[in-house]
C-alpha cells in the first residue's frame, strides 16, 4: 500500500542517496514511487531519467526526460541529460541540438559545453568542439589548470606538470582528474607508484564510473604485481565500456599473468574481436596461446602482431621460444633487414639477434648463428645489472648462518606439512621436465615458479633497527617464527594453486640459496635439484632471453661465475642435510626415464604411476620457456648440444672443466 | 559497577535508517542503554559521505570527545553536545587518543595524525605519515596552514595510541604497528593485513585480527602466553539487512573496537554490534553483550566508562 504522505524532499533526497551509493535501482524504485503520487513533478522525472541511465536502460530514460521536457520545456538540465541520453546511444545531431538549447537556457552549465564538445567532434564538427571545449575550460579554472598540466606532461615537463596538479589538488582534493594525471605523471617517472596507486583508488571511489582512472589503475596494479586487483579494476572498465579493445587487452594480461590462461585468451579473444591491429594484444593473445599448448593459434597471432608491427623484435624472439618452431625463410630475410634498419631500437634490436641465434642455429649454420647470439648478449649485458661479488658474498652468509650445527639446533620448529616440493637449480637445465613429470602424478599440482620463498626470506629483519638483515636475522628467530614463517609460505602460495590435490609443486629455480630456510620453515618439503652438464646448462641460459630477471646469463664469465656459486651452495646444502636434497640429472631421465621417475617419485614419498612417464600426455599450462619441449615425448636431441659450440667455449672449459670432472659418466658423454 | 561505553557506525546507511550512535553498557546487568543516536543528534547532514557514525572515543576531565568521519565532537558526561571541531586536514578519523594535554587522531584520509590543545580547544599538531617501499617517515605540516599533505589514504591508518615510550599507530596497510618516538617512526611489530586497534599490551601486542574474526594477544615469548580470542558466532538467519548489497559492506564477525580492563582482562567489539569480554590469562570468553541484529551495523570506539 503506498504512503500518501510522501514528502518531496525527502524523496528525493534519499533517492539521491541511493544514487550516490550506486543503488540506481532503488533510486529508481522511490522515484517511482513518488511519480505513482504525483506524475507531474519533473525533479523526479529527472532524476528517474538518471537512475536509468545508470541502469544502461537508454531508451525508457529518454522517455522520462521527454516526458519532463513536455511539462517544463525551459528546464536546462533536463536538456543537457537529454542530449546525455542521445549522446549515449550515438545520436549526436540530436544530442547537440538539446546540449545547445541547455546551454542557451544557462549558459554556466558546467559540463554541458564539455559534452557539447565532444558531440560535435563525433559528428566531425572540429572547430564548433574546440569552442566549445574552451567555453567549458573558461569556466572552470580547475579544470583548466589541469589541462594545461597534461599538455606539460605529454610535453615532457613532468616536474611542473606534478607540482601544478598537487596545487589543483590542494584546492580541490576531489578532483578525480587531478587525481588520475597526477598518478600518471608519477607513473610516468617510475617513482610513488604507491602514491599513484593511492590516488587512482581514491578516483575510482570517488567515480565508480571513471573508466579512464580504472583503466590505468588496471595497468598499475599489473606492474606492481597485484594481479588479482589488476583483474578486478579492468572487469570494471569492461562493465564501463564493453567496447573498450585495450581493457580487454589489459583483463588478458592480468589473467594470463594470474595464471588463468583460459580466461585470459578469453579476454584477448575479445580485444582482437574489437580491433584486431593491436600488436602488443595480439602478441599477449599468442602468449597464452602458448601456454595452453595451442601453437598454431600462438602463431597464427604472433604473425598478426608482426603484419601490425614489422619491427616487434619481441614477437620474433617469441616465436623462436616456442622451441620446436622453426622460421620460414621470409621471416628470416625479414629479421636481418630488420637489424640493418638504423631507428631500430635497442630492444628490439636485441630481440631479433635473439630469434637470429634460433634460426641460424635451426638451419645448422652454429657460427653464424653463436655470431647472433653472442652479440645479443653483449648488448643486453649492457641494460641489465648484476653483480656476482654481491652475490658471492651473500652465498658466503648464507652458509655462515645455516651451518649443520644451526640447522640442528633450530630443527623440527617449523610448520610441518608435507605439501610443497621444491625443485630448485639453474634455469634451462630440466626443471620444467622434472615438474611436468610430478604433475603427472594423481596426488600433484604442478603450479609454476612461485614468487613466495625469496620474498618471504628477505622479509627476515627488514624492520630492525640495529641494521641486522637476512641472513643473519634469522639467527634470533624465535621458535614461534619458523612455524609462522612456514604457514606463510603455505599461505601465500596457496593464492597460486587451483586444485586440492596434497601435493604441489614449486619450481623457481633461483630458491637454490635458501634451501636452508625452507629446510627450517618446511622441515617435510621435498626438494629436488634439477642438474644438467653446466655446458649445456650455460649455453642453455645463453640462448635464452628471459622476460626478467636471470640477469647473471648474458655474459660467459657471469654464467661461469654462476654456475660454480650454485656448484658451491649445493655442495653445501649436500654436507650440512645429507640426504634432504634429491640430484637429478637432465641427461639420466632423458636416457633412463622410468628409473629416474621411480627415484624422483620415491624421493617425494609418491607411489609409481605410469602417467608420470607418458607426462608428454598430460594437460597443463606451462608457462616457462620449456613449455613446448615438455609437451613432447622424451626425446634426446638435447643432450650434449654444447658440443655444436665447443670451439666458442673455452673460458667455460677452464672454469668448469673440475664440475665435469664430478659428474655421472652418462652427463660426460653425453652427445658423443 | 563497571560501565562501557562503545560507538557503532552502521556501513551503508541512508537517512532515515537507523546510523547507530553511542551506548553504556552495564556489565553487571548486561544491560545496554542508547545515549547518542546518531540521526537525533542535531547534526548537519549537508557536505557528509558516505561512512557516517561516531568513532573513537576519549576523555579529558568532564568532557567526552567522540571523533565522527571528519569533526570532533565535545559531549558532558550526560551526553549533551558542548562544541565541535573540523579542521581541512581531519578526514575519514577512525580512533583517538588523549595525552598529556593533547588529543591525537587519526586522518586516515590524510594519512596523518593530528593533535588538538585540549585547553585551546585547536587543532595545533600535524604529522604526515610518508611510506616508499619499507620506510615510513613523519612530515610534520600545521594543519592551521595551506601547506598538508595531500588526501591519498594509503596507509589506511585506523589506530592511534600513546603511552611514555611515544606514540603507537596502525593502519591496515602499514604492515603492523609503528612506533613514532618524536624524531623517527620505525616498525614496531610487524602484523597481519586487516588488523585493528594494534596497542602495546604487556610485553607484546594487542589487537583485532579483523580478516580472521579474532582479537590476538602476541608476546615476545614462544607463544605460550599467545591468545587468539574469536569472536562470537552469529546465527545469520537472526540477523537484518543481509541482502547481497548489504554482504558488500559489512559482514558478521568482524573484529573492531578494543580496551583493557586490567592486565589480564580485555574487552573487543564485533559486527553486528556486540561487545565481549575475554580473560586473556584464562583463555575464555566471560560475556558477550548483543548491541544490535542488524548486520552493517559495527562497534568503533570501545571505552571504560569513567564518570
Amino acid at each position: 500500500m503506498s504512503d500518501t504522505s510522501i514528502d518531496k524532499g525527502s524523496s528525493l533526497s534519499q533517492a539521491i542517496g541511493f544514487m550516490r551509493a550506486n543503488r540506481p535501482l532503488r533510486a529508481e524504485e522511490l522515484c517511482r514511487d513518488y511519480l505513482g503520487q504525483k506524475p507531474g513533478c519533473t525533479e523526479h522525472l529527472r532524476l528517474l531519467g538518471h537512475a536509468l541511465m545508470k541502469q544502461s536502460r537508454l531508451q525508457e530514460a529518454e522517455q522520462q526526460l521527454r516526458l519532463a521536457l513536455s511539462l517544463e520545456p525551459e528546464f536546462p538540465q533536463v536538456h543537457e541529460d537529454l542530449g546525455s541520453v542521445l549522446a549515449m546511444q550515438s545520436r549526436f545531431e540530436e544530442a547537440i541540438v538539446e546540449l545547445e538549447r541547455a546551454i542557451q537556457l544557462q549558459p554556466a552549465l558546467p559540463l554541458a559545453h564539455k559534452k557539447l564538445g565532444q558531440a560535435l567532434q563525433a559528428v566531425g564538427r572540429g572547430n564548433d568542439a574546440d569552442e566549445a571545449f574552451r567555453v567549458y575550460l573558461d569556466n572552470d579554472p580547475d579544470r583548466q589548470a589541469i589541462a594545461e598540466h597534461v599538455k606539460q606532461l605529454r610535453e615532457g615537463s613532468r616536474e611542473e606538470a606534478i607540482k601544478g596538479l598537487r596545487v589543483v589538488l590542494k584546492r580541490n582534493p576531489d578532483s578525480v582528474n587531478a587525481m588520475r594525471f597526477l598518478a600518471l605523471a608519477y607513473w610516468q617517472g617510475k617513482e610513488n607508484l604507491g602514491d599513484a596507486e593511492a590516488l587512482l583508488r581514491r578516483a575510482t571511489q570517488q567515480a565508480p564510473d571513471y573508466a579512464g582512472a580504472w583503466l590505468i589503475l588496471g595497468a598499475l596494479l599489473l606492474e606492481r604485481h597485484k594481479h588479482m586487483e589488476a583483474i578486478s579494476a579492468y572487469q570494471e572498465v569492461v562493465r564501463l565500456e564493453p567496447e573498450n579493445a585495450e581493457a580487454w587487452g589489459g583483463l588478458g594480461n592480468a589473467y594470463s599473468v594470474a595464471m588463468y590462461p583460459d580466461k585470459g585468451a578469453e579476454a584477448f579473444a575479445k580485444s582482437v574481436a574489437i580491433k584486431g591491429d593491436a600488436p602488443g594484444v595480439q602478441m599477449g593473445y599468442a602468449h597464452v596461446l602458448k601456454t595452453l599448448g595451442d601453437q598454431a593459434g600462438a602463431l597464427a597471432a604472433y604473425r598478426a602482431a608482426i603484419k601490425a608491427k614489422p619491427g616487434f623484435g619481441e614477437v620474433y624472439w617469441s616465436m623462436a621460444n616456442l622451441k620446436i618452431f622453426n622460421f620460414e625463410e621470409l621471416e628470416v630475410s625479414a629479421m636481418l633487414q630488420q637489424i640493418e634498419r638504423e631507428d631500430l631500437s635497442e630492444s628490439a634490436d636485441i630481440h631479433f639477434r635473439f630469434a637470429l641465434g634460433k634460426a641460424f642455429e635451426d638451419k645448422k649454420d652454429y657460427d653464424r648463428a653463436w655470431h647472433y647470439y653472442h652479440t645479443g648478449n653483449e648488448r643486453q649485458r649492457m641494460t641489465v645489472s648484476h653483480d656476482p661479488v654481491e652475490m658471492e658474498n651473500r652465498h658466503k652468509r648464507l652458509r655462515s648462518v645455516f651451518t649443520r650445527e644451526f640447522l640442528t639446533e633450530k630443527a623440527n620448529r617449523g610448520h610441518d606439512v608435507p605439501d610443497p616440493i621444491f625443485i630448485v637449480g639453474l634455469p634451462r637445465s630440466g626443471s620444467t621436465l622434472v615438474e611436468q613429470i610430478l604433475a603427472s602424478h594423481s596426488q600433484v599440482e604442478g603450479t609454476s615458479e612461485l614468487p613466495v620463498l625469496g620474498k618471504l626470506a628477505e622479509s627476515i629483519g627488514r624492520y630492525r633497527t640495529d641494521g641486522v638483515q637476512y641472513p643473519e636475522a634469522a639467527r634470533d628467530l624465535r621458535k614461534k617464527d619458523w612455524r609462522a614463517y612456514g604457514q606463510q609460505y603455505m599461505e601465500e602460495s596457496q593464492r597460486h594453486r587451483v586444485t586440492d590435490k596434497p601435493f604441489f609443486t614449486d619450481k623457481l629455480p633461483n630458491n637454490f640459496p635458501q634451501v636452508g630456510l625452507l629446510h627450517l620453515i618446511l622441515p617435510n618439503a621435498k626438494i629436488i635439484n634439477a642438474r644438467r652438464h653446466p655446458f649445456d646448462s650455460c649455453l642453455g641460459g645463453y640462448k635464452q632471453l628471459f622476460g626478467s630477471g636471470q640477469n647473471f646469463t648474458y655474459d660467459m664469465l657471469d654464467l661461469a661465475h654462476y654456475y660454480r656459486r650454485y656448484d658451491a651452495m649445493m655442495k653445501h646444502w649436500r654436507e650440512v642435510l645429507p640426504g634432504k636434497v634429491l640430484d637429478v640429472h637432465y641427461e639420466e631421465t632423458v636416457t633412463d626415464l622410468e628409473n629416474q621417475v621411480r627415484r624422483i617419485l620415491a624421493h617425494c614419498g609418491l607411489g609409481f604411476e605410469e602417467s608420470c612417464v607418458r607426462f608428454h600426455e598430460t594437460e597443463r599450462a606451462v608457462k616457462t620457456a620449456s613449455s613446448e619441449q615438455v609437451r613432447q615425448p622424451i626425446y634426446t636431441g638435447a643432450l650434449g648440444t654444447w658440443r655444436r659450440y665447443a670451439r666458442h667455449l673455452d673460458l667455460w672449459q677452464e672454469e668448469l672443466g673440475y664440475i665435469i670432472d664430478e659428474l655421472p659418466e652418462v652427463s660426460r658423454s653425453a652427445g658423443l | 559497577m563497571v560501565k562501557l561505553v562503545t560507538s557503532s557506525v552502521v556501513r551503508g546507511a541512508q537517512q532515515g535508517e537507523s546510523h547507530g550512535g553511542v551506548y553504556l553498557i552495564d556489565l553487571d546487568s548486561q544491560s545496554v542503554k542508547q545515549v547518542i543516536d546518531w540521526n537525533t543528534a542535531g547534526i548537519d547532514w549537508q557536505g557528509r559521505g558516505w561512512d557516517r557514525g561516531l568513532r573513537g572515543i576519549a576523555f579529558d576531565d568532564e568532557r567526552v570527545y567522540i571523533a565522527a568521519s571528519d569533526e570532533l565532537y565535545a559531549y558532558t558526561p550526560n551526553f549533551q553536545l558542548i562544541d565541535s571541531w573540523r579542521n581541512p586536514y581531519l578526514k575519514h578519523c577512525h580512533e583517538i587518543a588523549v595525552w598529556e594535554r593533547s588529543l591525537f587522531l587519526t586522518s586516515t584520509g590524510f594519512d596523518s595524525i593530528l593533535g588538538f590543545d585540549l585547553d585551546k580547544h585547536s587543532f595545533n599538531w600535524g604529522m604526515n605519515i610518508q611510506s616508499r617501499l619499507h620506510q615510513f617517515k613523519p612530515v610534520g605540516f600545521d594543519p592551521t596552514a595551506d601547506e598538508g599533505p595531500l588526501m591519498l589514504n594509503k596507509l589506511h591508518i585506523n589506530n592511534v595510541h600513546c603511552n611514555s615510550h611515544g606514540m603507537y599507530i596502525c593502519g591496515l596497510n602499514t604492515g603492523g604497528m609503528l612506533h613514532f618516538n618524536g624524531n623517527a617512526i620505525n616498525m614496531a611489530v610487524t602484523l597481519p593485513q586487516g588488523t585493528h586497534n594494534a596497542q602495546p599490551f604487556r610485553d607484546g601486542v594487542l589487537f583485532n585480527d579483523s580478516e580472521d574474526n579474532v582479537l590476538r594477544y602476541t608476546g615476545r615469548g614462544e607463544g605460550e602466553e599467545d591468545r587468539a580470542m574469536a569472536v562470537p558466532e552469529i546465527d545469520t538467519d537472526k540477523l537484518s539487512n543481509r541482502t547481497a548489497e548489504d554482504n558488500k559492506l559489512a559482514r558478521p564477525g568482524f573484529a573492531r573496537g578494543l580496551c583493557v580492563m586490567s592486565d589480564r582482562v580485555v574487552a573487543g567489539g564485533a559486527s553486528p554490534s556486540t561487545v565481549t569480554l575475554y580473560d586473556l590469562a584464562g583463555n575464555k570468553t566471560l560475556l558477550s553483550v548483543k548491541l544490535s541484529s542488524d548486520l552493517r551495523n559495527a562497534i568503533h570506539g570501545l571505552e571504560i566508562w569513567p564518570y
